[in-house]
């Protein structure tokens, strides 16, 4: 059986939220994991210092994909401040999985390609 | 096998462990020898005259002793290093700083980046050519593009003798024998060698060779470099500091000329006191005995993979040894390592510090199981449950 927590990694995985290319984004970043060969490019339209449209497109591991898509349904609509307070405590409590720093650091790649995009 | 020898199956009993490649777990008598320095000795080697100091120094020097006889190798050849990373890195500035430009130096693509990055580095540093040997479709293939390679021009053949992610058996003496016959130094990485099988560095006529302790059941943080006593004297210290010099004025300082010059400042005694025993224990038991567990377990592993349809292995057509790597098709190897973890096996899952490999193989990263003198036929079948589960997760159709 899987865990609850997984099945949502593995939905998220096979279908993400939000995943392709925005046509009018105004802000965008591609990083990428040298040790897994992971990769995630986010693409944002930001108007009056708020998210309005947000997309990522990407390849690897299920948690790297899976959260990058949990959080594109958090940040639309969001103030760049508001979410420049998003840390990776509020990944870990997306994903709901215990998460080691290497995991975390699959788990955290959209957010940190989003605060590279913005920066 | 000899699982009773490891203090942490004891803390850990259900623990699956297929990472020896990484790092090896360490038996009880390296952890006493460790505790023995701390407990009984904890001074510093050869520097006070005081009786604790002199006993320090003279158990560093046993163990000096210790690690030429394993090798082969003569007393005065062995350095102690921080490990192979650091003695690589000690070699090839040490030797390349005083060949002539544009000489050439030559390398696998396989290479593990301890070996392939200090060169790339030391190479540009002293404007010298470094070639990556590509990996071709055959052994055959590779060792003659190797020796291809090898031209009066050439001054450094530097190889690992055992990848870390597949394994080549590529002819050592042949390409030794070549390179010699041109005067070429080859300097060798055994870091995944000497876990498994012997060398003896005077009959395989290599001139240096560096290694970690903790691949072969020893501590971290200490590793030894052989260095042929003819060419010590070319080679310049990289670090330099306490300990290494004959005398210092403010205008000039004469530094040992022989091994020592390797070994500035205070050495990792605790380390090195580890690295002694975790020598006798390789020993205690025996490569004849390590090759047979070691092909046992590998031929369990072959036939189970043979019968699952969604393992792909590199290279695709897999014989015996000591590591093994491969993805769950459509699975990406952190995934399936992460399922793996909750069953308490652990594997490796990444690049494994060969990017250039990994691309040659057109794969982003892959599992990688490797195997120690602890592990059983009973972990192999852990494994295959758990590759089972993985598949089932990510691959079946309402997963």
């Amino acid at each position: 059986m899987v865990n609850p927590a997984m099945q949502n990694v593995l939905d998220h995985f096979k279908d993400p939220e939000n995943y392709g290319v925005l046509e009018d984004y105004t802000h965008s970043y591609e990083l990428k994991n040298l040790s897994c060969g992971d990769k995630v490019q986010v693409y944002l339209l930001v108007e009056d210092n708020i998210i309005k449209k947000f997309s990522f497109t990407g390849e690897g591991c299920a948690i790297s994909q899976a959260s990058a898509s949990m959080l594109s349904e958090e940040i639309i609509g969001l103030t760049l401040d508001s979410f420049l307070k998003i840390d990776s405590n509020f990944i870990k409590n997306l994903v709901k999985m215990d998460l080691g720093p290497s995991r975390l650091k699959c788990a955290t790649m959209c957010l940190e390609a989003t605060r590279k995009a913005i920066n | 096998m000899l699982k009773k020898d490891f203090p942490i199956f004891e803390k850990h009993p259900d623990l699956i462990y297929l990472d020896s490649a990484a790092t090896t777990l360490k038996p009880q008598s390296v952890i006493d020898a460790i505790n023995d320095y701390y407990i009984n000795y904890s001074s510093n080697s050869h520097r006070g005259i005081y009786d604790l100091a002199e006993k320090t120094t003279e158990k560093v020097e046993e163990v000096r002793i210790k690690i030429a006889d394993f090798l082969g190798a003569k007393t005065e050849e062995i350095a102690f290093t921080p490990g192979a990373t650091s003695g690589l890195n000690m070699l090839y500035y040490g030797y390349l700083k005083n060949v002539p430009k544009n000489s050439r130096v030559v390398v696998l693509e396989s290479e593990h980046n301890s070996n392939l990055l200090p060169l790339m580095k030391w190479c540009k540093e002293f404007s010298l050519k470094l070639e990556i040997v590509k990996l071709e479709n055959s052994v055959e293939e590779i060792e003659e593009n190797l020796i291809a390679f090898l031209d009066n021009q050439t001054v450094l053949l530097a190889l690992n003798f055992d990848s870390n992610v597949m394994p080549l058996n590529l002819n050592f003496d042949r390409i030794i024998q070549v390179a010699r016959g041109l005067n070429i130094k080859v300097f060798l990485d055994a870091c995944q060698t000497l876990a498994h099988k012997q060398i003896d560095v005077k009959k395989l006529k290599i001139d240096a060779l560096a290694f970690s302790a903790h691949k072969l059941y020893g501590p971290t943080g200490i590793g030894a470099l052989y260095i042929d006593e003819e060419l010590i004297p070319y080679l310049d210290p990289l670090l330099v500091g306490g300990g290494i010099v004959e005398d210092v004025s403010s205008e000039e300082v004469k530094y040992y000329t022989g091994i020592k010059k390797f070994e500035s400042g205070t050495l990792n005694v605790a380390g090195v006191f580890g690295f002694g025993a975790c020598i006798d224990y390789l020993l205690e038991i025996g490569y004849k005995s390590i090759k047979k567990h070691e092909n046992s377990l590998a031929k369990k592993l072959i036939s189970e993979f043979e019968k699952l349809e969604f393992i792909e292995t590199y290279p695709k057509f897999i014989k015996e040894n000591s590591l093994f790597s491969f993805n769950v098709k459509d699975v990406h190897p952190h995934d399936a390592a992460m399922i793996l973890n909750e069953d308490v096996v652990c594997v490796r899952a990444s690049q494994h510090c060969t990017h250039l490999l990994h691309e040659r193989l057109k794969i982003n990263a892959s599992l990688r199981v490797s195997f120690g003198v602890y592990n059983t036929k009973s972990d192999i079948d852990s494994l295959i449950n758990s590759l089972k589960k993985v598949n089932k997760y990510f691959n079946s159709i309402d997963g």
